[in-house]
């Protein structure tokens, strides 16, 4: 038998190679016990016990190869409020100017996307940090009806977690999110905390792979997309993929959030925009 | 719908706990292999998935899997194993007993989860 820490970085790098080549999908550092996780899973469900086993069965599955490393190698790690200061600077920068719009009539409604959702922490910190702002401003109830939220993930399972709101209450105290919002936001029953209805309707869930076409999120295009620690999981090809199908996906002066850290890659669909405490890419 | 958490260790059977109740089921817990098939005989047909922190020094391993799957009632009722870092061939090893899912005791909770939902809807 043989474990994947005991995997040369020649063998973690002929792995990583292949999931790049045949699933588009980038494990990044090898190393990271997140891949390694995915890539016992997968061992053991394959069965094999060496290396050049685990590989040959690998590159033979063939079309259901990418779904089966997607499922096993994507780590679903999400929090609550998870890089704030893009929170902060779209309640505080950004959707200030789109309220403006709203204001003289030149748009309906201002679209957000959370791209790569997970279980449903960030569109629901979003949903928090607007709410505080606009109540702040006398706005809150503005809201339900000008504000349209779409928060998509490839993972059915998580988006069902995130439609359900269900939380354990113990690890909302730990994560960062402020005690006066669990008190707010959510409604805590034993060692479950539901996000209280008002805050779960304002964000509609949908299933959704980033490389196919966004014109299936129908309703419009985006102001507002938040696609932050997603891209590192791609190759370079699909980045650019995904970047250009989000380009066709937001409004002219649409602008785009990656996560704290994370750079965007060379490319002449955005440009950098500088934010109080972050940065965010408008659409060129 | 229940499920059942069989571990050996308080912390992580409060863990499966909470993960159980986030998805609106209701937890029953074993310590060992003895429990496991009385809540298994009790609580039937109510049991929709197994989640089992493998222990090869105890009971809840290998024997165990095979016990269940192989018996005419619960022989379908998914299972999913929680294996310690380093311990693939755990993994392989309740995989070929029949277990449904191998998850890592360092796994997100997210993950964890998600592996349960999954499983959950391989039963329904």
């Amino acid at each position: 038998m043989i474990t994947p820490t005991l995997l040369t970085q020649e063998q973690l790098s002929r792995l990583s190679d292949l999931l790049e080549a045949r699933c588009g999908l980038r494990i990044g550092d090898a190393s990271h016990p997140a891949v390694l996780e995915g890539l016992t899973r997968l061992m053991a469900h394959t069965g094999t016990t060496t290396f050049d086993a685990f590989y040959a069965r690998a590159t033979e599955l063939g079309s259901a190869l990418r779904d089966q490393l997607a499922n096993a190698m994507i780590s679903r790690e999400t929090a609550w409020f998870r890089d704030p200061e893009g929170l902060a600077a779209i309640a505080a920068s950004v959707v200030p100017a789109l309220e403006e719009r709203l204001a003289c009539g030149s748009s309906d409604r201002i679209r957000i996307w959370s791209a790569g959702c997970s279980t449903g922490q960030e569109p629901y910190s979003l949903v928090m940090a607007l709410l505080s702002q606009l109540t702040g401003q006398g706005l809150g109830e503005r809201l339900p009806g000008h504000y349209e939220i779409i928060a998509t993930d490839i993972s059915p399972s998580a988006i069902f977690l995130a439609v359900a709101g269900r939380y354990d209450a113990r690890t909302l105290h730990t994560d960062g999110l402020p005690a006066d919002y669990v008190q707010r936001f959510f409604q805590e029953c034993g060692r479950v905390a539901c996000i209280r209805d008002a805050i779960r309707r304002s964000v509609r869930f949908r299933q959704h792979d980033l490389l196919d076409p966004a014109d299936r999120l129908a309703g419009g295009p985006f102001d507002i997309v938040l696609l932050r620690h997603v891209l590192e999981y791609y190759t370079q090809e699909h980045q650019q993929q995904i970047l250009a199908r989000i380009s066709g996906a937001v409004t002219a002066d649409g602008v785009l959030f990656l996560g704290t850290g994370e750079t965007l890659p060379a490319c002449d669909l955005f440009q950098e925009v500088p934010l109080e405490g972050c940065v965010c890419f408008r659409r060129r | 719908m229940q499920i059942l958490a069989a571990e050996r260790t308080e912390t992580l059977r409060e863990t499966l706990r909470e993960a159980i109740e986030v998805l609106g089921h209701q937890p029953v817990e074993a310590v060992d292999a003895t429990e496991v098939w009385d809540a298994l005989t009790s609580h039937y047909p109510d049991v929709a998935l197994i989640v089992m922190g493998w222990d090869p020094s105890g009971s809840i391993n290998a024997d165990l899997i095979r016990r269940i799957v192989g018996h005419e009632r619960f022989g379908k009722t998914p299972i999913v194993v929680l294996f310690g870092e380093n311990e693939t061939a755990h993994a392989i090893e309740a995989f070929q007993a029949g277990a449904t899912e191998c998850v890592s005791r360092a796994a997100t909770r997210q993950d964890l989860l998600t592996r349960m939902l999954e499983c959950l809807g391989r039963a329904a």
